[in-house]
């Protein structure tokens, strides 16, 4: 499903070069929950936005679903991501202007879909998500978890095959926590997506299928 | 999407009171004094009644007469050569102007040479704005009047109400008519209704009403009158000193052709005889210029007075061109300052979107959309503070005798302004910010 070989990544200023990533290699099957683990600074998001295309490697190959999708023009990139992969930040990332119901139908927005499809669409995420009761709230009306909650449903509405979560439960109360990581396994269990976390969380990291660790950069 | 957007866009506004606030304040105040420059300059210099034929008018106004005289400097020299002295002198002829006078036409040097011009279609011969005071139940009335002649109505094509313009008969008769404005039919009879045929005491004389016109809504000496009377009633010598008098003429050029009648007249006057110096208080004048300018550099010269009308022209155009550049360029430099540090606490949101799928032009063009709805809703405020402006002006007569309108070009040009208003604003801050980086725009929370 996802395949990393021989990736870095390196920031350079005049002076200094740092090693954010150092030739990590790594498989993901279809269907896999992956958690990724490690101290402050040892490159967990890095390697998640570049598995989510958000940043570039400095050297080596991406594919997915087949696609080397390393060597993807902008474009591309974008309307790959919006095919293909759904996100989950720790600070939730959703636009306070927007209702629940827009904010879910946002990935939609890049797709040639009719507003009563949309609705549709978005309708069964929150559904799934169970806040199909707080559609026309807007996210200051909602507390943390429900926030995650409406993430989550943006991050599913366009039925990717991969979710990409940067410390989902990072932002929340233990007994919250349990609750979004519980819709993730179910997700995974249900739907079959596959889903990369970062978190800090050992007990989170492990209700996931496999554990990756990374220290300074290096896989472990 | 653009309705996502639009709403967004309406949601952003109001939760940001204070720079829409002042965006708000930005936008329609530099548009309001834009389009009250554009009402400007269209009631003043555009085509409409009276002067529907402004491209084809030659105004002469004003004839310059000069004495000149030829003076020889002389200057010497002085150098050794070999020890011995040598003298060299040179010398330069030089103009010096001694005296020069302008004023107006008088009748008989208009009768002589600028009654036969080939190409003009029509003239008219006028005696712009005497002022008489007149006294109705006890009230002063300041009447402007204007003598004119059978074919001043041609030319400037007043909107008749009732009656009719003065003719030719009552030039040739020396008739006692009178075209007056509704203004002052109301001012003077306290009515418009049945006023025709009924006589006016003005300057001690009594006139009959003849036609009664609508006046002319813009700031022109030719057509400002309130009062028109047949300019032959005036003795012959009025005031004539020498060419010199208290007439102006104008010309309607053959099929447009102004510089062709602006040609004319400068031939015919250069082979105009100069005057004994007994007719002219002593001076012996040995220069004559007519100074032929066109309706609107006629107009230009009344505000940066020149020579050279055409020349006051380029430089009003330019003064105008600048104020204007000026009123978009400062509000547009402000706005892109406050629209960045707007942007800016967005970059979270373009983040998302980013990585959902936005490429940068879809950004891009969201924030331009953003801002024209936001220049939009300045706009509309712009326009009815200029409504409401240009009303008070007129209803104060705040300009004189110039009536600023609101038409169709008008709205447009305004919109046009809007939009690109809008554009400009938005599109250097949204391009700025559309190619930040997706992982650096979602560090900001």
């Amino acid at each position: 499903m996802i395949t990393l070989q021989n990736i870095n990544k390196l920031y350079r200023t005049d002076t200094i070069e740092t090693t954010a990533l150092n030739n990590i290699n790594l498989q993901v099957d279809e269907g896999e929950f992956l958690s990724i683990m490690g101290p402050s600074g040892c490159g967990k998001s890095t390697l998640l936005n570049i598995i989510g295309l958000l940043d570039e490697p400095s050297n080596g190959k991406i594919e997915i679903k087949g696609h080397t999708v390393s060597n993807y023009h902008t474009k591309e990139t974008a309307k790959f991501r919006n095919e293909h992969l759904g996100f989950i930040f720790q600070s939730f990332h959703l636009i306070p202007e927007l209702s629940v119901m827009d904010n879910v139908q946002l990935p939609l927005l890049y797709r040639n879909l009719s507003q009563k499809e949309r609705n549709q669409m978005a309708s069964v995420a929150l559904e799934s998500v169970g806040l199909n009761n707080r559609m026309e709230h807007f996210p200051s009306q909602l507390s943390g978890g429900q926030k995650q909650r409406v993430a989550i449903a943006r991050a599913i509405v366009g039925k990717p095959s991969i979710i990409l979560a940067d410390e989902p439960t990072g932002n929340l109360d233990s007994v919250m926590g349990n609750e979004i990581m519980n819709i993730l396994l179910q997700l995974n269990q249900e739907n079959k997506t596959t889903i990369i976390m970062v978190t800090h969380d050992e007990n989170m990291a492990h209700k996931t299928h496999r554990l990756m660790r990374l220290y300074d950069g290096r896989q472990l | 999407m653009f309705s996502n957007y639009l709403k967004l866009a309406l949601r952003v506004l109001h939760r940001n009171k204070f720079f829409t606030g002042i965006s708000l304040f930005v936008i329609s105040f530099t548009l309001t004094i834009l389009m009250l420059m554009v009402a400007f300059l269209h009631s003043q210099f555009g085509a409409k009644n009276p002067v529907s034929k402004t491209d084809d008018l030659v105004y002469m106004r004003h004839l310059k007469m000069a004495m000149v005289q030829n003076d020889t400097i002389w200057a010497k020299d002085s150098t050794q050569i070999d020890g011995i002295w040598k003298y060299d002198s040179t010398f330069q002829n030089v103009n010096n102007n001694k005296s020069t006078s302008i004023s107006w036409y008088g009748k008989k040097f208009l009768d002589s040479y600028f009654r036969q011009l080939h190409s003009a279609e029509k003239f008219t011969f006028i005696v712009p704005t005497s002022k008489y005071n007149v006294y109705v139940n006890s009230v002063k009335i300041d009447i402007t009047t204007s003598y004119v002649d059978e074919h001043y109505f041609d030319i400037f094509d007043f909107k008749l109400l009732e009656g009719n313009f003065i003719s030719k008969a009552d030039i040739d008769q020396k008739a006692y008519m009178a075209v007056i404005t509704s203004e002052l039919a109301k001012k003077y009879f306290g009515s418009t209704n049945g006023i025709i045929g009924k006589q006016m005491l003005v300057d001690g004389k009594n006139f009959f009403v003849k036609g009664i016109i609508e006046k002319a809504k813009m700031v022109n000496l030719a057509i400002n009158g309130q009062l028109f009377l047949p300019s032959s009633i005036l003795p012959d010598d009025v005031y004539e000193t020498g060419y010199f008098g208290n007439y102006m003429a104008v010309f309607l050029a053959k099929n447009g052709n102004i510089d062709a009648v602006k040609a004319e007249i400068k031939d015919i006057v250069s082979r105009v005889p100069f005057l004994d110096p007994s007719r002219t208080n002593g001076i012996a004048y040995n220069q004559i210029e007519a100074m032929p300018f066109t309706f609107q550099e006629s107009l230009a010269r009344d505000v940066i007075y020149m020579e050279d009308g055409a020349e006051s022209l380029f430089y009003l155009r330019w003064i105008v061109f600048a104020l204007i550049g000026i009123f978009i360029l400062v509000p547009t430099l402000n706005l892109i300052n406050l629209n960045i540090s707007r942007i800016m606490d967005r970059s979270a949101e373009i983040g998302v979107r980013k990585a959902f799928g936005a490429d940068s032009n879809g950004i891009l063009i969201q924030f331009i959309f953003e801002n024209v709805i936001l220049t939009f809703i300045g706009g509309l405020l712009g326009m009815i503070f200029t409504i409401f402006l240009i009303r008070l002006s007129n209803n104060l007569n705040l300009l004189g005798e110039l009536v600023l309108e609101f038409d169709i070009l008008f709205f447009a040009l305004s919109f046009f302004i809007t939009i690109v208003f809008g554009v400009i604003s938005g599109f250097i801050p949204a391009s700025k910010m559309a190619k930040v980086h997706i992982v650096e725009a979602l560090k900001y929370k």
